[in-house]
C-alpha cells in the first residue's frame, strides 16, 4: 500500500512539476521550439529543408529564439498554402551575406504579407481558362502547382519593388486577353519583375502591360525581357525624348516584327524605332564646328 | 591655347560617376581626305578661298560627354582638328568647343542653351563663339521645333594685320524644325538670318537622313542663302562683299543687290561594326551675284573614316553575365570580368552556401558557369576570392538585379 502510495505520488509529483515548469510558457503565449517544429511539420513544411536552415542558424551560432522567429514566418505562410520556400531563400541569403536576424526578420514579414497578396491575384487570375491552356502546355516544363507558387513569388517581388497592385493586376489580365501562344512562362515571370523597372510617369501603366504583352507575344525570352527596362531607359536619355515615345517606338519595332537582338541593339543606342541615333551626339554630327545654325 | 586644350581634356576624363548622375562618354577620331575647289565647302573651316583646287587630309579627334538627370541634360563636345593641304598652302589646326544643355519642361516644352566656340590658325586667325537660348516643342512624339536666338562673336586676324581687330558681333536666329515621318528616316528644315536685319539676310536648309539599314546611312541636303545690301550707285563702293558673314555694309541705300548660294549635298555612311564607319561625300555649291550678274560653281569630294576609340556605354562597371539557355532547363551563365581571384556564382539554387559554383576561366577575361536545375526565378550574386578574403562581386548596369531588401542587388535568372 505504501510503496504504490508512494509510486502515486511520485508521478503526481513529476506531472505536477511538468505542469509548473510547462504552466509559464502556456500562460504567456510562448511557444518552446519543439511546438514550432510540429506546426511546421503539420503545416506541410518539408523537415529536410528545416534541418537545413537549423543547420545554418547553428553554424553561426545563432541562438534559439532567432532561429524560431525566422522559421514562424515561413509556418505561416505554408498554413496558408504559400510559397513558403521564399522566407527560406532570403534566410539562407541573409546568413551567407551575414546579416544579422534582427535585420532579417522584417524582410520576412513583408515577403508574407506581399505573397499573401500575390497570391489572391494570382489565384483569380489563374483560375481563367485561357490561363489554364497556357499552364497545361507548359506543363512539362512546370506543373501547375509549381507555375502558381513562382508567380506568386514574382508577383510578391514586383510589390516589393514597390509595384501596384493594380497595375500587377492589369498586366496579367492584359496578357491573358492577348494571343499566349508564343509567351514562355519563364518569360512571364521576368515581365512580372521588370514592371517596376520600365519607364514610369508619363507612360501609363497600361502601355508598360502592352509593351510587356507585346514584347512576349513577340517571342522575346526571359533574357531579352530582363534588358528592356535598362535599353528603354538607355534610349530615352540618349534620344532625350519623353517616356511616351520611347514606348511607343518600341511598340512599333515589335509590330514590325523585328527579332529582340535587333531591337535591344535599338534600344541600347537610342534608336527609338529607326528615329534619332544615339551613339553620335548632336554636337558632333553637326559637323560645322563654329557655325551657329548650321545643320 | 595649350592650356585652354588641357582644360578640356580635363574635363573629359575627369570621373564624373562621382556625382552620382548618369554619365556617357565617347571620344571619337575622324579623318578624311577629299578635293575641293573652294574651302567654304570644307565642313569645319567654312571660310571662301577659291583660289586654288586642292586635295586635303584632315584627321580630328573629338571627345563628347553627354550627363543626364530627370529631365535635364547637357552635352559637351570638344575636339581638334589638323589639316594639311596638298598645295603649298601652310597646314591648320581648329580647336573647337560645344555645349548644349536642355530641361524638359512638360512632356512637350523645353528650353535650354547651345554655345561653342572655335579658333583656328594658318595663314590667318580666325575666332568665334556663340551663345543661343533654345525653346523647343513637341507638337507630337516624333517632331519638335527649335527656336533659337542669341549673338555670335567673329574675330579675324589676317597674318599682316598688326593691331588686334576685336570681335564683331551678330545676333542671330533660327527656326528648326525635326521630324521623323517614318521609323527609317530623319528630316530636318530651318530658316535662319540675322535679328538685326531680318529682311537682308536670310536662309533656308534642308536635310534628311535615311537609314536604309541598319549599317547603311544615305543623308541629303540642300540650302538656300540670300545675302541682301546695298550699293551706292553715284560711284561709291560697294558694302557688300564675301564671305556674306555679317551682311552688308551700311552705306546709302541707292540700289538693292544680294549675294545667293545654293548649295546641295549628298553623303553615305557604312558602318562596319560598332568601332568603325566611313563614310563618302559629295558636296555642290552655287554662287550668284546680282551685281555681277554671275555665277559660279564649286564641289568638294571627300572620304572619310570615324573611329569609336571609346564609349563608356560599353565599358561599365562591374561585372557584366550574360545568360543563355543552353538545353532544357540548363542556363550558361557567361560572365566577363577583368580581375584575379577565383569567382564562385552562388544564390537560391544552392541554398546560398558559400562558397558556391565555381566558374571556370576562358579566354578574354571570360568566365563560365552550367546551371541545371527546374524551371523558375533564381536569385545570385557572385563572390569573389582571392588571397582568403571574400568579396561580393559588383553587377554591371547591363545584368538585370533586383533589390535584395539588405540595402545590395542580386542578380536574377529565369529557367524555363
Amino acid at each position: 500500500m505504501n510503496t504504490t502510495y508512494r509510486h502515486v505520488r511520485k508521478a503526481a509529483l513529476s506531472l505536477g512539476l511538468a505542469l509548473v515548469l510547462l504552466f509559464p510558457v502556456q500562460l504567456f503565449g510562448q511557444e518552446t521550439l519543439t511546438e514550432l517544429l510540429e506546426q511546421a511539420n503539420e503545416s506541410g513544411i518539408e523537415p529536410d529543408r528545416i534541418t537545413e536552415v537549423q543547420n545554418r542558424v547553428d553554424s553561426r551560432g545563432l541562438s534559439e529564439d532567432e532561429f524560431m522567429a525566422v522559421l514562424r514566418p515561413a509556418i505561416e505562410m505554408a498554413g496558408d498554402n504559400l510559397p513558403y520556400e521564399m522566407i527560406f531563400e532570403k534566410v539562407l541569403e541573409g546568413l551567407s551575406k551575414g546579416i544579422p536576424v534582427q535585420r532579417i526578420t522584417p524582410i520576412l514579414s513583408s515577403i508574407r504579407d506581399n505573397a499573401s497578396r500575390s497570391a489572391r491575384l494570382v489565384d483569380r487570375w489563374i483560375e481563367k481558362p485561357e490561363v489554364g491552356q497556357f499552364v497545361e502546355r507548359g506543363e512539362e516544363r512546370m506543373q501547375q502547382g509549381q507555375f502558381r507558387n513562382e508567380m506568386i513569388k514574382a508577383g510578391s517581388k514586383a510589390m516589393m519593388q514597390n509595384i501596384d497592385e493594380e497595375i500587377l493586376s492589369e498586366t496579367l489580365n492584359s496578357i491573358s486577353a492577348g494571343n499566349m501562344d508564343r509567351v514562355k512562362p519563364s518569360g512571364l515571370l521576368a515581365a512580372m519583375n521588370i514592371l517596376s523597372d520600365l519607364s514610369n510617369g508619363a507612360v501609363a501603366a497600361s502601355e508598360n502591360a502592352r509593351i510587356v504583352l507585346k514584347a512576349l507575344q513577340s517571342g522575346f525570352e526571359a533574357g531579352d525581357i530582363q534588358k528592356l527596362p535598362a535599353a528603354m531607359n538607355m534610349a530615352q536619355r540618349r534620344s532625350q525624348l519623353p517616356a511616351e515615345a520611347v514606348g511607343k517606338g518600341l511598340m512599333q519595332q515589335l509590330e514590325r516584327g523585328l527579332p529582340s537582338e535587333r531591337i535591344l541593339q535599338n534600344m541600347f543606342n537610342g534608336e527609338i524605332g529607326g528615329g534619332p541615333p544615339g551613339n553620335v551626339p548632336g554636337g558632333i554630327k553637326n559637323n560645322r564646328p563654329g557655325r551657329p545654325g548650321g545643320n | 591655347m595649350k592650356n585652354w586644350v588641357a582644360v578640356l581634356i580635363s574635363i573629359l576624363f575627369i570621373p564624373f560617376d562621382a556625382y552620382g548622375q548618369e554619365w556617357d562618354t565617347l571620344l571619337l577620331l575622324d579623318g578624311r581626305t577629299g578635293y575641293t575647289t573652294n574651302t567654304y565647302l570644307n565642313p569645319v573651316l567654312s571660310e571662301w578661298n577659291r583660289i586654288n583646287d586642292t586635295g586635303y587630309g584632315t584627321i580630328t579627334p573629338m571627345g563628347n560627354i553627354f550627363v543626364s538627370e530627370g529631365q535635364l541634360s547637357a552635352d559637351l563636345t570638344a575636339g581638334g582638328a589638323y589639316s594639311q593641304y596638298t598645295d603649298d598652302r601652310d597646314a591648320w589646326s581648329t580647336f573647337f568647343l560645344l555645349l548644349n544643355a536642355n530641361y524638359r519642361i512638360t512632356d512637350r516644352w523645353g528650353f535650354g542653351v547651345e554655345s561653342g566656340g572655335s579658333s583656328y590658325s594658318t595663314q590667318f586667325d580666325r575666332s568665334i563663339y556663340w551663345i543661343q537660348p533654345v525653346l523647343s516643342y513637341s507638337p507630337s512624339l516624333f517632331t519638335r521645333v527649335y527656336l533659337k536666338a542669341g549673338p555670335s562673336f567673329r574675330k579675324l586676324n589676317l597674318e599682316d594685320t598688326a593691331e588686334d581687330p576685336g570681335y564683331e558681333q551678330f545676333n542671330n536666329y533660327s527656326i528648326e524644325f525635326e521630324t521623323w515621318p517614318t521609323f527609317k528616316w530623319l528630316l530636318k528644315a530651318g530658316i535662319f538670318g540675322e535679328l538685326d536685319n531680318p529682311a537682308e539676310s536670310l536662309g533656308a536648309r534642308i536635310s534628311s537622313d535615311f537609314n536604309i539599314s541598319r549599317n547603311w546611312n544615305l543623308n541629303l541636303r540642300t540650302g538656300l542663302e540670300r545675302y541682301r545690301y546695298q550699293i551706292i550707285t553715284d560711284g561709291g563702293g560697294g558694302g557688300g562683299g564675301f564671305p556674306p558673314v555679317g551682311g552688308p555694309g551700311n552705306e546709302e541705300i541707292t540700289e538693292d543687290e544680294a549675294d545667293i548660294l545654293f548649295r546641295g549635298s549628298a553623303g553615305v555612311k557604312y558602318q562596319i561594326n560598332s568601332t568603325f564607319e566611313v563614310s563618302a561625300n559629295a558636296d555642290y555649291l552655287n554662287y550668284y551675284s546680282t551685281v555681277a550678274e554671275e555665277s559660279v560653281s564649286d564641289i568638294h569630294a571627300s572620304i572619310g573614316f570615324r573611329v569609336t576609340l571609346f564609349n563608356s556605354n560599353r565599358h561599365t562597371r562591374g561585372a557584366s553575365v550574360e545568360l543563355s539557355q543552353n538545353g532544357s532547363q540548363t542556363i550558361l551563365l557567361n560572365l566577363k570580368y577583368s580581375g584575379d581571384g577565383q569567382l564562385y556564382i552562388l544564390g537560391d539554387f544552392n541554398d546560398w552556401e558559400k562558397p558556391g559554383i565555381p566558374l571556370s576561366k576562358q579566354r578574354n577575361r571570360r568566365f563560365l558557369a552550367q546551371l541545371s536545375q527546374d524551371a523558375g526565378a533564381y536569385e545570385y550574386k557572385i563572390l569573389l576570392i582571392e588571397d582568403g578574403e571574400e568579396k561580393w562581386l559588383e553587377l554591371s548596369e547591363n545584368t538585370y538585379t533586383v533589390s535584395d531588401g539588405f540595402g545590395g542587388e542580386n542578380g536574377l535568372i529565369f529557367i524555363d
